[in-house]
């Protein structure tokens, strides 16, 4: 009696503790569920960022290498219905791509929701501080600056420079005429003086080189009339300080169809360039989101 | 007589509760090394596929391809890239619209294999070339 009564407790016991393991074991599954669907969630929604990101990247139509510390920037001047193919993908993204619980929203630097349409025309590159931007993406002009402080990040000696290559594709070079207000007067290694090649194709084939390859961010501008025959169609570029604001290049385009190949060289290979736009990416069934500026898309080249 | 029964019922009552926790350890087991695990690697598959072929232009290049062009490409691309685990099976659906005032979806064609089962995971790319703009859903599973 004594014995079956014991015996009884311990299975009694046992059972109570079987029911317990499984009870615990229930909850710890449910949690790992719960960690691994949160996973595929935060998964998703970069995914989804990098997705739209690629895509922005692509109709905003500047292409970014990048060979080591290189930066190679290529673009078109003008461009033709930027914002209205922006507006147009938004639309497609929110209408067609984005399921149910998911939702896109672009955010301004300060935190105001606004739309594609609204991206800013500027392209920010750090940890320099450089800003590669335009009026608007009607893309009539170029505007490329860096802080006097952050000059030094690009390289810029006897066998490195800024190189400005310029395709023209209506018309034939009739004129590179320079109004130069400090030639050649700065010193390569100090703050500030820069290095630059620039060449100019025509329509024709030939290519010019400029005969002046040194500016000074705090100087007055050099200033470079780029012209052509028989078109209407000219370029003017200015190189170093206008209007008090020092620029490593301002270019507005009148009349020319030009696809611009700018390269920097830094002091540094480890660099990203972004709209200052944000893209704000949630999942409303997990409240889970991912916020951040709209990364450009950079194709790294291996060095050979 | 009476000595037998308790023994029978005490041998059954130990049955049962082996058996119990032999099944809540085959569920534990199961649970922990199988499905999610197994989810997770379909989700990435879909995903890694989808994201390459968008950053190597493949998804754009349909827009320039016939159907049977764009399937062939696809199809090749899947065994290279998906079937290479033999047990992984995969198919792309593609729809590709443009904007005539709205959004009009009339090309639709799908590369890979028919089918399905109930592990599957489903992933989706947008791409454009700002003249078209499509959609492509990959369903990745377990054959």
């Amino acid at each position: 009696m004594k014995k079956g009564f014991i015996l009884t407790a311990i299975a009694t016991v046992l059972f109570v503790l079987l029911i317990n393991a499984a009870f615990q074991y229930s909850k710890s599954s449910s949690a790992y569920s719960q960690r691994v669907s949160e996973m595929i969630v935060s998964e998703k929604i970069g995914y989804i960022f990098d997705d739209i990101t690629e895509d922005v990247t692509n109709i905003a139509g500047v292409n970014i290498t990048q060979q080591q510390a290189n930066l190679v920037l290529v673009d078109t001047f003008p461009a033709t219905n930027i914002t209205q193919n922006l507006a147009l993908y938004e639309n497609f993204v929110r209408g067609r791509y984005l399921s149910a619980e998911l939702e896109a929203t672009l955010l301004t630097p300060d935190g105001q929701q606004t739309n594609l349409t609204d991206l800013a025309s500027q392209i920010i590159v750090q940890p320099f501080g450089m800003t590669y931007n335009y009026t608007n993406f009607s893309k009539n002009d170029l505007f490329i600056q860096i802080p006097y402080a952050q000059s030094s990040a690009i390289e810029s000696d006897a066998y490195t420079y800024i190189w400005y290559n310029l395709s023209v594709s209506n018309g034939n070079l009739s004129d590179m005429n320079w109004t130069l207000n400090q030639p050649q007067t700065c010193i390569l290694g100090t703050t500030g003086c820069m290095h630059f090649e620039m060449s100019v194709n025509d329509s024709s084939g030939q290519q010019n080189f400029s005969s002046y390859n040194f500016f000074d961010l705090t100087k007055t501008a050099d200033y470079v009339n780029i012209s052509f025959t028989n078109q209407n169609c000219w370029i003017d570029i200015w190189l170093g300080n206008k209007s008090g604001q020092s620029y490593l290049l301002d270019m507005e385009i009148h009349g020319c169809q030009v696809k611009s190949t700018i390269e920097f060289t830094f002091n540094s290979s480890s660099f990203w360039l972004y709209f200052p736009t944000k893209l704000k990416v949630r999942d409303l069934n997990y409240n889970t989101s991912k916020e951040d500026n709209i990364d450009l898309i950079i194709t790294r080249v291996i060095k050979q | 007589m009476r000595r037998g029964v308790i023994f029978t019922l005490d041998a059954l009552v130990a049955v049962v509760i082996a058996i119990t926790a032999l099944t809540v350890i085959t569920q534990l087991l199961s649970l922990r090394s199988g499905e999610w695990y197994k989810e997770i690697a379909l989700y990435n598959s879909a995903q890694d596929f989808l994201t390459s072929r968008d950053k190597d232009g493949t998804l754009v290049g349909i827009f320039n391809q016939t159907d049977t062009d764009a399937i062939a490409t696809l199809n090749t691309l899947i065994s290279a890239q998906i079937t290479t685990n033999p047990s992984m099976v995969a198919r792309i659906n593609v729809t590709v619209c443009t904007y005539e005032g709205s959004f009009v979806c009339d090309r639709n064609f799908s590369a890979g294999q028919a089918g399905t089962t109930q592990t599957e995971s489903v992933v989706r790319r947008v791409f454009t070339n700002d003249s078209y703009y499509g959609i492509a859903t990959m369903e990745v599973w377990y054959s």
